[in-house]
Parts: C-alpha cells; structure tokens; sequence
C-alpha cells in the first residue's frame, strides 16, 4: 500500500465510526479556524483588540499602541496624574492589570474598575472627580504614523466615600479620520 | 467521505502511506510534548525577567506543569500506557490553551493545539491493531486525521500571515518594516543590508513619521514578504505543489529568524514541517527535532536559572 489514495480507500472501507466522527469534527475545526483571523479583524476594528493577540496570525502586519491617562478634576481643570503617583503599592497593581487587559482586549476589557478610581481618588484627598483617557493607537497606511484608531473617556465621581462611574465617552474606528 | 473529511485530506500527500501513519504521529506526539515544555519554560522566563527580584521557588505551580509534561514526555515511551498518557496530554495542553487567552504568544496556541490534535488521535487509535505483532500500533486512519489537521496548522500559519499582512495594508511601500526599523534596532540592523545609508537614518530619525521607504528594494523586499507566505500557504494544499511549499516555507522562516529571531516559533514550525516527509521523519528525520528542541530548552532552562547570558533569543 503505497500513496495518499490509499490511505483514503483504507478510510472508507475500515475506518471506525469513532474515526470517521473525528475526522469530520477535525474538518470542522479546520474550517471554524481557517474563518476566525477574519472575524479578530472584524473586532479589531470594532473593540480595538490587539492584532497581535489571539492567534489569529496577525503579527507583524501592523502595530498597536494604547494608552492610560490618569486626569484629576481641580478647579483650575484637568490635571494628568503624575506616573509616580500611580506607583503606590495600593494603586500600581490595579493600575497595571486594568493596563494590561486594555491593551489586548480593548473595549471588550470595559471601563476601568471603581477600585482603581477610589484608590485614586483617596491618594488625593478633596478630589471629587477622575477622568481616565484611553487612546488606541494603529499604523495608519494612508499616512504611514501611528495614528489614533480609538478613544475613550471614563470619568468616575466620589460618591459616599466609593467612586462610581458617572459618564463615558467610547469612539471607534477613527482611524485616517484624523481625530484626537 | 463527507465534506468536511475531504477538506482535512487537502493536506494529505502521496508519500502518505498508510502503516506510516501510527509511528509518525507517535514521534511527532513526542516531538511535541518536549516543545510544551520549552513553551512554558519560556512563559516562566518572561515573567521571571519581569519580576527579577522574586525568588524562583516562588514559580511552584509552573515547575509543577513542567514536571507534569515531562513526565509524560518519558511515559509517552511505556506502549501500555499510551491512553492514560495521551488523555492526560489532551487536558494538560487544553488547560494551558485556557491559560493563553487572551494574550499569550501566538505560537504557544500553535503548539498546544497540535498537542491537543495528536494526543486525541492517539488515544483514538489504541484499539486498532495493524498488525498481530503489536497491539499498540493503531490503525492509520485517526493517527492520519491528526496528522493531516496538524499539517493545517501550518497551512493555516503561512496562509493568514500572508493575508493579514494584505489585509492590513502596511506593507505596500513597506510601512510596517520602515516603522519597526525606527523603533527596534534589531530591524534597523537587519535593513543595512538592503536600505542606503541615508534613508535609514533619517527613518530612524523621524519620531513621528511618515514610516515608510523610497528605495526600490525595500519596497520590494516588503512585497515578497506578503506575497511569499500566501503561495507558500497555497502550494501546501496541493499533493503535487507540497514539497515546493515546504522548501518556501523553510526558506520564509529562515528570514523571519534572520529579522526577528523569533527562534521558539520557528523551531515549532520546522518541527510541524517536518511531518511532510513521514517515511524519513520517522526514521532519521526526529534526530533533528531532538537537537533543535534540545538547544532550545537547554538554553531557556540556562537562562532560567542565571547559567547561560542573553542572546537575544524570543
């Protein structure tokens, strides 16, 4: 017996029903991953998820950046925490995890947890709101920079001693749109 | 034969031959084990390298996982206990595929997922006999469905670099290699070779763009790039264009580790290359699966535990 025919013929007169079973639920899965790259560029583009991640096979073919700010409300406006600040024990692990998932999963990540903004908010006693700004940024082609793909804006407000989330801003699909 | 069996066979070759299918699934099922464990040794360095000041026994859980692959990897040699070791296998890779998502490296899914494929059509083929002598061998055809969905992977790796890269649109005039060059040195190194002088420096000078070439080389190089990884993807679906794709997809991961050195992903991928040559693979070929899985665990196991420096392999 010799050459990939044979090995077919071999299938249909001996194979089991178990092997027969796995080979069709293999197909399956060869069809189910040979779609899924398309359906991570659909929520790449949609959620801002990070090209790279998910083995849809996209690395190296664009790059992906996002960016965390910290902005206390003051009464002379908005002021961007200073990066030390957020390095207290209490505040750097929130901080850095919520960093994380927001760097893979985008806005399926959701807004940043309560946690991180009362931590904050008690880091700097009198503050009564935090904005975080959330920006996504994407290799535009058209331009050859990196250019913004996405923003957002969470702002938490101290209420009863907890920060709760009081509004929220997500924009999408920016890309080439040349909007900041 | 059903639809979705006939797509599976799309990467069946003529050199498939039948009584082949069992011992070449059991190597590449070992070839395999041995790369999960230079897959989590490798996850153990990364956070080991981010979190220096943390003591190595604080990493129990993932010595735990290593041990439990290794010590499957040396079970997976008992004939009788092939089921047990292989249904283990399964869960084990399953279980760390969970662990990757959603960040992990890409080519850790690649790797477990091929565990996950060749541990079940192992455990599937375990009551059939080929032949009197040995009970243990297996019929061909499960072994030869994994076989063929691992083949897949590879196919399915090469295929949607290439079209991602077209999708993606920044590789015309070269703009994602124009920006890796002005933020990583490792490529503006590599560029020197193909990219006048001037032109690179004043790519790696631009803090903010345009990213992109002028010369007619680079622009070119970066075309190939794309274009290269979509035929080679095609010319593996075909039995009488196989061996072309193969020998392409060699010479891609030789430039792929020329720019990148991303040597844990390239040593998987010629592993799951060589399954293309299955009467060699099985009888010389593993040798070369063994020096290549052994250099890289030697190394990132030396680097582990402080014995080896930094050679700036990914």
């Amino acid at each position: 017996m010799s050459g990939g025919a044979d090995v077919t013929l071999e299938t249909q007169s001996q194979a089991t029903t178990r092997e027969r079973t796995f080979a069709t639920l293999l197909g399956v899965f060869v069809i189910c991953l040979m779609c899924w790259p398309l359906a991570q560029g659909l929520l790449v583009q949609k959620y801002g998820l990070n090209p790279w991640k998910g083995f849809a096979i996209a690395m190296y073919c664009t790059r992906h950046a996002v960016t965390v700010e910290v902005l206390a409300a003051t009464p002379k406006g908005l002021i961007a925490v200073p990066s030390e600040d957020l390095k207290t024990r209490e505040i750097f692990g929130l901080y850095q995890k919520y960093n994380e998932q927001r760097q893979t999963l985008g806005l399926l990540a959701g807004p940043p947890p309560a946690e991180l903004a009362t931590a904050i908010m008690k880091r700097y006693p009198g503050l009564k709101d935090v904005l975080f700004r959330i920006r996504n940024y994407r290799l535009d082609p058209a331009s050859g920079r990196m250019a913004i793909d996405m923003k957002c804006v969470y702002h938490f407000r101290m209420s009863g001693g907890q920060a709760v989330l009081f509004d929220q801003d997500e924009r999408a699909e920016l890309l080439g749109n040349n909007s900041d | 034969m059903n639809v979705f069996q006939a797509i599976l066979q799309r990467t069946a070759l003529a050199t498939d031959e039948a009584e082949l299918g069992p011992p070449l699934l059991r190597v590449l099922w070992r070839v395999l084990l041995s790369t999960n464990l230079i897959l989590l040794t490798e996850s153990l360095l990364d956070v080991r390298l981010a979190n220096p000041t943390v003591p190595i026994d604080a990493f129990a859980s993932e010595f735990f996982r290593i041990g439990l692959f290794a010590a499957i990897l040396a079970g997976s040699f008992w004939s009788r206990g092939l089921p047990v070791f292989a249904g283990a296998a399964c869960l084990l890779s399953l279980s760390e595929l969970c662990r990757l998502v959603p960040s992990g490296p890409n080519h850790g899914y690649l790797g477990y997922l091929s565990t996950c494929i060749s541990s079940l059509g192992i455990l599937l083929s375990r009551n059939r006999p080929l032949n009197k002598e040995d009970s243990t061998t297996g019929s061909g055809d499960a072994c030869w469905s994994a076989i063929y969905a691992v083949r897949w992977l590879v196919v399915y790796v090469m295929l949607w670099s290439g079209l991602n890269k077209l999708l993606y649109a920044t590789y015309f005039q070269g703009e994602f290699f124009a920006s890796m060059v002005h933020k990583d040195p490792r490529f503006a190194k590599f560029f020197t070779w193909i990219v006048p002088a001037a032109e690179l420096q004043q790519i790696v000078d631009a803090e903010n763009g345009p990213h992109r070439f002028r010369s007619l080389l680079p622009i070119l190089g970066a075309n190939v790039v794309y274009l290269s990884e979509i035929v080679a993807g095609l010319l593996l679906l075909f039995r009488r264009t196989a061996l072309a794709g193969v020998l392409l997809t060699f010479a891609i991961l030789v430039g792929i580790e020329v720019a990148a050195v991303e040597l844990v992903f390239g040593g998987l991928m010629v592993n799951l290359l060589l399954i293309y040559f299955p009467r060699w693979y099985v009888h010389r070929g593993y040798w070369l699966s063994v020096a290549i899985n052994g250099l890289l665990l030697g190394y990132l196991q030396g680097r582990l535990f402080d014995l080896l420096p930094d050679l700036g392999i990914h």
